[in-house]
């Protein structure tokens, strides 16, 4: 066979198996593809806040009381302008429930000295318009979207005047003797112990309240002043008596091991705060009380 | 400059071939051939490979398998994506694309299932996933004449280099 021959063999053979190369490839049929409709897409939340800060309300106060007062003394006249009602209010934005735990811890000389308080969460249901948020959260999962969540807090202060939670707190602690100090405070102990030791959970929208009502016990006063005398300062007005009491309300997720590792956390000096909130101290503010 | 022109030429060749050789395999073997045409199966595949998938019986897919299937809605589109449960007794699969991990909101049953991925290509596909875009059609014509034009040319010019050498020759073996 001549070269010729040889040589348009070749060619006409490459281009042959090149149109067919190109064909075949340019023929084939597309594949892979996103579905993206899945129920689990968007389930992937960060907790944003929960992983920086779980202290959302970190305060030591400083009570200053007028006076104090008996509770177990139903004839006296209780929360004579010596009850100090802490309000302090959560709501959660974000879009996932969040547990809310309270730890109060008065200082000891002013447990000694006669601080009482009482605590208790009140729920608030709080109709809010439908959001984008996304749906159930696959366990362990993290997106690195924005945050979403958020749980701000207002908190208001107030001194209560006479008997305005007399009844209310009569009705609310399980007292055996109301004659006695000790088994009002005993009383106290195990209600606050109880509130303590448990949560709130607060789902997207919701609001709960942490309120807390402090007075000053008369009989550990009495017993750690002497007399009435020292209520009294030269002009014979009432002294005031002040008590260090830190309080701090967590939130983090609905886990056990979530709160167990922020109520681990060391207590910040102030109060904390996310960006987009803001908590309203009111100045101290009087009780109207018809008599 | 010849010498260039040679090497380029037979490299050319060597790679026509090669794809001719494989297509044949291919085919032969029954398999079938897809381009990626998305990223949803990174880092394994990416958009512009093509995949070749052998159907394969059900009983021998296990987890962890790259499958094509078509969607339920059965119009000719599919979907490659990793097995991430089988359920022998009902024949049907979960999968997901190896980028999210997210499991598609569609099992597939045996018959949706064309066969198991067996081996993959880079870039081939794009041809194909180009010419589904007009531009891209235009470009690709446009490519195609010049290099059909340029090779006419250089035959010409061959050509008649080939017959100047020839007489030439000749000339010089009259004197």
């Amino acid at each position: 066979m001549s070269t010729a021959k040889k040589r348009t063999i070749k060619y006409v053979s490459l281009v042959a198996s090149l149109i067919l190369v190109v064909s075949y490839f340019s023929l084939l049929s597309p594949t892979s593809a996103y579905f993206y409709k899945s129920e689990t897409q968007n389930a992937k939340l960060t907790f944003a806040m929960f992983d920086v800060e779980q202290t959302l309300f970190e305060n030591e106060e400083k009570l200053k009381f007028d006076g104090a007062t008996k509770l177990c003394d139903t004839e006296e006249l209780l929360f004579d302008r010596v009850a100090i009602e802490k309000k302090i209010t959560l709501k959660n934005n974000g879009d996932a429930d969040a547990r809310i735990v309270a730890d109060i811890t008065p200082n000891d000389e002013a447990v000694n000295n006669g601080l009482c308080y009482y605590v208790e969460f009140v729920e608030e249901k709080v109709s809010e318009p439908e959001t984008d948020a996304p749906e159930t959260v696959a366990e362990g999962e993290e997106t690195t979207e924005s945050s979403t969540e958020e749980v701000i807090e207002t908190t208001t202060t107030s001194a209560i005047k006479k008997g305005d939670l007399k009844e209310y707190l009569e009705s609310k602690l399980n007292i055996s003797d109301s004659s006695t100090h000790d088994s009002v405070q005993s009383a106290l102990d195990n209600h606050n112990a109880t509130v303590e030791g448990s949560y709130v959970i607060i789902e997207p929208g919701e609001s709960a309240t942490v309120r807390i009502i402090f007075w000053s016990e008369y009989d550990p006063v009495m017993d750690n002043n002497g007399n009435e005398a020292g209520w009294q300062n030269a002009g014979g007005n009432i002294k005031n008596i002040n008590y260090s009491c830190n309080i701090r309300i967590v939130a983090a997720q609905d886990r056990d091991e979530a709160v167990a590792e922020a109520l681990k956390e060391e207590t910040q000096p102030e109060v904390t705060t996310t960006e987009e909130t803001s908590i309203e101290e009111t100045t101290t503010e009087e009780t109207t009380v018809q008599q | 400059m010849d010498k260039v022109l040679r090497i380029l030429r037979n490299a050319f060749c060597i790679i026509v071939a090669g794809l001719f050789v494989l297509i044949a395999v291919v085919t032969v073997c029954g398999a079938k051939g897809y381009s990626v045409a998305s990223d949803s199966m990174n880092p394994e595949l990416y958009k512009g490979y093509v995949v070749f998938v052998k159907e394969t019986p059900f009983e021998e897919l296990k987890k962890g398998d790259i499958v094509t299937a078509e969607f339920k809605v059965k119009d000719g589109t599919t979907y490659t994506h990793r097995i991430v449960s089988i359920d022998y007794d009902k024949k049907e699969i979960k999968t997901a694309g190896d980028k999210t991990g997210l499991v598609d909101t569609e099992s597939a049953t045996a018959d949706q299932i064309k066969g198991k991925v067996w081996f993959s290509i880079p870039l081939l596909g794009y041809l194909s996933l180009w010419l589904t875009n007009a531009n891209y059609v235009a470009v690709i014509a446009i490519f195609v004449l010049v290099i059909m034009a340029v090779s006419f040319a250089a035959g010409k010019f061959y050509k008649n280099k080939t017959r100047g050498d020839k007489n030439e020759h000749s000339e010089e073996k009259n004197n």
